[in-house]
Parts: C-alpha cells; structure tokens; sequence
C-alpha cells in the first residue's frame, strides 16, 4: 500500500508533488527536519474557523507518506500568552534538546509573540518556562509592538551561526512598513533584540492583498548565506557572503509558505503548503480550495537554486 | 477502454499542481507551441522533438481547453533546398484579410543559421507555403546582427501582433556580439517585411547546469490598455509591461516555466502554459534535461496590472466562495 501510494505521488505531473492532504485540515507553515528515526514535519493547521492553536506533527520515512500523530502543543489556559493561537514555529536541536519558538496569541486582539517549548524525542512537549508567558516580543522603540492590536510578530526560523543562534521573523516597523527582523541567542531561551535588517515598503492589491514579508528561511551553500522569504510576488531569495547582508532579491516562483532543506546527504528539497501556486493569498475569491503540503527537489547551480522535478532528488 | 470526454477532463482538473498537464506524453511530447482560437475549436500547433530539428508542425485541438485530442500534422518539411527543408521551428499565428497566416522558424539545413518563412490557411487546417517557391519571407540584416548563412545564428521564435493597422514580428535574435535580443521587424501584408532591429539586448550569462541564458519566445500583448511582453530567460518567465508596444519598463519573474504562452478566450479568461519539462528543469544540460513532458495549462488572473498565475480550475469554473 505505501508503495502503491510513493508511486502515484512521484507519477503527479507536476513538478512539486503533492505528499500530505490530510482531509480535514490543511497545512500552512511548516518546519520539516531530519532526526535519527526520519522525517519530522511540524505545522500550523488551517481549519475551517482559523486560527487555530495547536501545533501537529506528522512522520515520514522517505518524505512521501505521511503519519500525523496528533497536536504537540496546544493552547494554554485563557491569560496564557498562546491561549487563543498557536501559529508557525522553528525548530533547533541545542545540548541534546529540540527547541520550538513558535507565535502564539492570547486573544483575538492580541498582538503576536513568541513562546517556547522543549522535548527530547520531537515527540512530547513541554512549554518553558512554563507559567502560560512568552519569550520574546520585539523591542517597543522601533517596532511600535504594544500588548494588544495584532502588531506582527511571526513566522520565526532560526538558523545557528558561529556559537549563537540567529532568529529570523517577520515583524513591522513602527510606520507599519514589514520588515525582517533579527534576535540571537546562546541558549534558546534569552533572547536579544536586533531590530529590523530587510524593511520593504507596502504595496497591496484587489486580488493578492497587502504585501509583506513571511516566511523568512536563511540556509548556507557552497560558503554563501541564501535568504528565501515569501512577499507580494511569490517566493523570493538573496545572497549574502554573512548571514547578515543580502543581495538583490531574485523571484523564484509564487509559492506559499516555502520551506528550503536538505537531507544532509547533499540533497535539497522546496516545500509549498496550502494553495496550489499563484492562489492569492490573503483575498476572498482566489483563497480556496485549500491545499495539503508539496515538496519538489532543489539543485544548486553556481549558486542559483533551481527548483527541479521531486523524482529528479529523490532518484537522480 | 478509453476514458470519456468527461472522465478525461474531471481527472485532468483533478491534478494537485495548478497548471493542469493537458496533453501528456502518452500523446506526444510538447516544446515550442502556439494555441490559436479558430472558428471550430482551439488549436495547438507545436514543434515535438527536443533536442533535435522538428520536420513538421504538429497540430491537436480541443473544444475546451481541457481535454486535446492529436491531428494530422499541420504542416510538413519542404524539398531539399526549401528553406524549411531541415527544420520546421517555433510559430506565431495571426489573421490577415480573412485567412490565418503562421511565420515559423525554418533552416533548409542542419548547420544553416535560422530564418522565417510563411504559410497561410483558410480554416487552421490546411495551410500552403508563401509564396510557394521554398524562400524565406524574413532574414535579419547582417549589419547589425551579423547573420551568416551558416553558423545557426539565431533568428527565432516570431511573435506576431497586430498594431495600428500594421503587423509587428518580435523574435529573438542576436547582436554582432553574440549578445540576445529581442528584435522587431513590421510588415502591412504579413509577406513584406521591414527590419527595425533589436529592442532590447541582454548581456550572456551562463552557469554550469543551466546553461547560456538568452531571450525566448516572447510573447507580446494589450491587457487593460496596457502592452506586456513575456519571455523566457535565465530565471525563468519574466515579463515587463509599457504604455506602447515599443517600451517596456522593469523584469519580473514570474516562475520557471519553459515556453510559455500567455493568451485569453473571448470570455475574457486569460491562460498561462508551460511545456516539454517540469517547472524549473534546467533547460541546456544533462542530467536534467529528461524525462519530456507534454502541455501544461493554469490561469492568469490580473490584479491592478499584475498577473497572478492562478489554479486552471480557478479560470475554467470560477473561484470558490
């Protein structure tokens, strides 16, 4: 039966197959990650009355079939900081634990933040520290964050670099404009701010919305620092020699939500999630049917990224 | 037992991708190709073989877009010495003085450089060369494209719109430096033709999998008073838009896609296609370059002037809620 279902998937037409359409819910963001036992894929669910606030979590043993095993975390008590949303996380193995930040809302006008749970085996979860508060909101000063009015602070990645951690996350600048913003840290759990690095002006239309940041990925090639995030044409990258400095941005193509990793065997996968391609995201027509989770292959070429056939990753 | 009609089509728009493959490899693969509206139904005319020179003009047709069903082909190599003897290339269709007139890309050679011939047709059917005695009806000036009858120096991938009562041919081309460019020529008659050299050069750039970058197949039209041209290069389908067909301003990539055609129904409904690979497949070298595939088609949706490719479904049945 799993073999009858890897070889309908791989026979899609498409170049990005579609792997996981749960049925009841769909998958937004998402974090994909390799642990000894396979593929982890975690993910925030659209449900038919969104927001949701509970984090699921799905194995994979090439990838291809998925088994979801339920929410790992789930909203808290009403005060806590994720009572009301849990929403896209990131996921980093630090002295032996897994760390998920992930936004969380306590309200439905609550501004976004971000919260903080720990396992060992990706499986159970626990929040830290624990008594229903967040671990982050980004500094007053420039971002104009307050306790209340749905100010951004999501889609958090993070990404380790020279001893520390660097967390990426789409947040606003006090005049509104979206930006990238950066936060480090030693341990996970103690936070520094270091504002906004990437702002873009707004722009909007009738059909795909306002623009906007989400999403943001930072992964190394080849000695260079790539910078995939999702804005108002589609995905888009930048290069940088560090992982601070950014190019040029290049479109890729109008993914959703898309995530970029490798096996660690030197293969490279793109993930989109949610709507086919091109679905304009944020405006009533064009948002349904909603979609599951696609997963294409990636091959570097003198260090422009390629988005090519599954099959051609998966079996050369 | 074969599928029905509507078996066809319900599984076709039943593909997760949004871009529907159509018209697949169990009927012929698809590279360069044309989809013209003709009276009886929708035409697709399109070259086959990858990697090697196409003889002939293939040809299928669909009521609906959906679901395509192979023909005879359209139209076939000429004699030897014919200037389409060798190659029967990428086409462009339009309708002059009640009759369909298609320019294609032709060598009478393999090792000749490209040029364009004609041949025009009452019904999208049958089609006759013009006029008639195996000559070319365009080659590029040597000056500034320094074209040579051999060398397979690119003069490719015609366009054809019409414009104030008169016919612009864009098509891709070379500078004397080997530089891409797209180029344009005009004619009254769609036989005569007036050079007007290229409108936009773009400097090579080439990597190790991809390949030489380079313009092709553009493809020009008006959508809400304004031009828009789309072309594939080194990123992928990127496209410009101007007040006049003349000017353009900044790229954007759209996504990589390979041969697109972007065209509308009398519904107003606009399409997208991609063809011959998965989005994305490197186009120049190997190991990437296989396994063939045949016609894609999704949606185009226009937002203040931008173009969202959207779900084909999306277009065909109308957006849900």
């Amino acid at each position: 039966m799993p073999e009858d279902l890897r070889e309908k998937i791989l026979a899609q037409p498409s170049a990005m197959k579609e792997v996981y359409a749960p049925g009841d819910h769909y998958v937004n963001g998402h974090v994909m990650l390799r642990a000894a036992a396979g593929w982890h894929l975690f993910y925030h669910p659209m449900e038919p009355h969104p927001p949701s606030n509970r984090m699921l979590h799905a194995t994979s043993p090439d990838l291809l079939t998925w088994t979801l095993h339920g929410p790992v975390v789930e909203g808290g008590e009403p005060g806590d900081c994720d009572a009301y949303e849990i929403g896209d996380c990131a996921i980093m193995e630090h002295e032996g634990r897994w760390y998920m930040v992930h936004q969380a809302r306590p309200y439905p006008s609550g501004s976004r933040r971000f919260a903080l749970a720990v396992s060992d085996d990706l499986y159970h979860w626990d929040k830290v520290p624990g008594d229903g508060s967040a671990i982050f909101t980004p500094g007053p000063s420039w971002s104009g964050w307050r306790e209340a009015g749905v100010l951004e602070c999501k889609g958090p990645f993070i990404f380790e670099h020279e001893g520390r951690y660097l967390m990426y996350y789409s947040s606003e600048n006090r005049w509104g404009d979206s930006c990238i913003a950066l936060a480090t840290s030693r341990d996970m759990v103690d936070w520094e701010d270091e504002g906004p690095f990437i702002t873009t002006q707004r722009i909007e239309n009738p059909v795909q919305g306002p623009s906007g940041f989400e999403c943001p990925r930072v992964v190394e090639q080849g000695g260079r620092y790539y910078m995939f995030v999702m804005a108002f044409r589609g995905l888009q990258y930048a290069v940088g020699d560090d992982p601070y400095h950014f190019g040029p941005w290049q479109v890729l193509g109008p993914w959703h939500a898309a995530s970029i990793f490798t096996d660690g065997e030197g293969r490279w996968f793109i993930t989109h999630a949610y709507r086919p391609f091109g679905k304009p995201s944020t405006m009533g027509r064009f948002r349904e049917p909603h979609k599951g989770l696609y997963i294409g292959g990636l091959v570097w070429s003198d260090g422009v990224p390629v988005p090519v056939d599954l099959n051609d990753v998966l079996h050369g | 037992m074969s599928k029905t009609h509507a078996e066809r089509r319900k599984a076709i728009l039943a593909q997760p991708g949004a871009m529907k493959e159509v018209y697949g490899p169990d009927q012929d693969t698809v590279n360069p190709h044309t989809i013209v509206r003709g009276p009886d139904a929708w035409h697709l005319f399109y070259g086959a073989f990858p990697g090697r020179h196409n003889l002939e003009k293939r040809h299928a047709t669909s009521d609906d877009l959906v679901v395509w069903t192979r023909q005879e082909p359209a139209l076939l190599r000429g004699d030897p010495g014919d200037c389409d003897h060798a190659e029967v290339s990428e086409a462009s269709i339009v309708k002059h003085d009640g009759r369909w007139h298609m320019m294609y890309a032709c060598q009478p050679e393999p090792d000749s450089s490209r040029r364009f011939a004609l041949a025009v047709s009452d019904d999208l059917w049958t089609w006759e060369k013009v006029p008639g005695d195996g000559s070319p009806v365009f080659i590029p000036p040597r000056g500034w494209s320094g074209w040579t009858e051999k060398g397979v120096l690119e003069c490719k991938d015609p366009w054809v719109i019409p414009y104030e009562g008169r016919f612009l041919m864009y098509f891709v081309c070379q500078n004397r430096w080997g530089d891409s460019c797209i180029a344009l020529a005009e004619s009254d008659d769609m036989v005569h033709w007036e050079d007007r050299g290229p409108l936009m050069v773009f400097q090579r750039i080439e990597n190790s999998m991809q390949g030489p970058s380079g313009f092709e197949v553009p493809r020009v039209f008006m959508h809400d008073g304004r031009y828009y041209i789309f072309v594939m290069n080194f990123w992928g389908l990127q496209y410009a838009s101007g007040d006049d067909p003349f000017h353009f301003g900044e790229w954007t990539v759209l996504g990589p896609w390979h041969g697109s055609s972007v065209f509308s129904d009398e519904e107003g409904r606009w399409f997208i296609t991609h063809a011959l690979r998965p989005f994305g497949k490197p186009s120049t070298k190997r190991p990437y370059l296989e396994p063939f595939r045949g016609l894609c088609i999704g949606g185009i949706v226009w937002s203040e002037g931008v173009p969202v490719p959207v779900d084909l479904n999306d277009v065909l049945e109308g957006p849900v809620g």
